[in-house]
């Protein structure tokens, strides 16, 4: 990370990479609504407004299959990350509508950029312009996927595998970190019994169980730092995804 | 009702509810102002949700495991990533090493 250089937290490079990647998984998305006999406007439109994809996707098969009342809760269940997601981000959210279309785009790929950056202001450029990218790849790949129809067989294709290697990409900077290492990976091998095991969107949430592991290294962060500082303070050390 | 009109309903419900959960976050994140320790706490939280968001969409499937090509693809991705190939390849790789080992006839 190239910490207090004054450009852009992010190029306009990756931010198409993002996209055209969420465009891919979305193209699978589509398919899949479409599959499931929904008309072609209804995953891109889903896309726009609630912009969780894995949310999406488990509401759409969920309600086609059962009922959407059932597959709401679940649905909504898959997305609580986003209370601590909001958390940690907070004074990269800005002000006013600055604040309110930040918080609509905070999905995974947005707050891995912007927990990489340490300077509030770059964190929240980083937020706006990875989120809108997504606003933009998740629904039009949607349309895309729901326009080629029941052709595309996500798992045939591969595409199931692209949104896990999007996140690990984001992740590993946060593992070359000493500090942060232990619990990332404690937290990974955490979750996965905790998904088997409990309803969908619970198994992430377990991987907090592996914050001791952090915070008891939390000491060197603050040496140095002063007590009273922001969360902003030494760009080398804090927690951080991305890159 | 429709069945359309209830799953554009309930669609509604959960765009709503994930703004709500999102905004929410960032209005308790004001009340912690004060207490670095506890924001650096949750900051590291978001970090580890995020890697066991990566490690679940990896290896399960709802509650089911996902199979051997799903994650050896995001292993060998993960691979590419950590030595500093370009995004798009680790991305189209992840997907080619899945399909390929599906093709395979790997589950």
């Amino acid at each position: 990370m190239s910490s207090g250089q004054r450009t852009d937290a992010v190029s306009l490079r990756t931010v198409a990479m993002i996209s055209l990647s969420m465009a891919l998984v979305g193209v699978a998305y589509g398919a899949m609504s479409v599959g499931a006999g929904l008309p072609v406007w209804v995953a891109p439109l889903l896309g726009v407004v609630v912009l969780a994809g894995s949310s999406e996707m488990l509401y759409v098969g969920l309600a086609t299959a059962t009922s959407p009342w059932l597959a709401l809760p679940a649905a909504l269940l898959v997305n609580v990350r986003h209370v601590p997601y909001g958390m940690a981000l907070r004074p990269a959210l800005g002000q006013g509508a600055t604040r309110a279309y930040r918080a609509h785009v905070m999905n995974d790929e947005a707050v891995a950029f912007a927990l990489a950056e340490r300077d509030p202001e770059r964190s929240g450029s980083a937020l706006t312009r990875i989120g809108t990218g997504v606003l933009i790849g998740w629904p039009a790949g949607a349309l895309a996927g729901g326009l080629l129809g029941r052709g595309i067989d996500q798992y045939a294709f591969g595409l199931d595998a692209i949104f896990p290697a999007v996140i690990l990409a984001l992740v590993l900077p946060a593992l070359k970190r000493a500090r942060l290492r232990p619990a990332v990976i404690g937290a990974a091998i955490v979750s996965v019994p905790a998904a088997l095991l409990l309803p969908e969107g619970l198994g992430p949430l377990a991987g907090v169980l592996a914050l001791p592991l952090a915070l008891w290294r939390s000491r060197e962060v603050f040496v140095g730092r002063g007590e009273d500082d922001g969360s902003f303070g030494d760009p080398d050390e804090g927690s951080g995804a991305g890159r | 009702m429709s069945e359309l009109v209830a799953l554009l309903l309930g669609g509604l419900v959960l765009a709503v509810g994930t703004y709500a959960m999102r905004a929410g976050g960032g209005a308790i994140g004001d009340l912690l102002q004060p207490y670095p320790r506890l924001q650096l706490a949750v900051e590291d939280s978001a970090v580890l949700i995020l890697a066991s968001v990566m490690a679940t969409s990896a290896l399960t499937d709802g509650q089911a495991y996902a199979g051997w090509a799903r994650p050896a693809g995001v292993a060998l991705s993960g691979l590419l990533a950590w030595r500093g190939v370009p995004l798009p390849i680790v991305l189209l790789v992840a997907a080619g090493a899945t399909a390929g080992l599906r093709a395979l006839g790997v589950a």
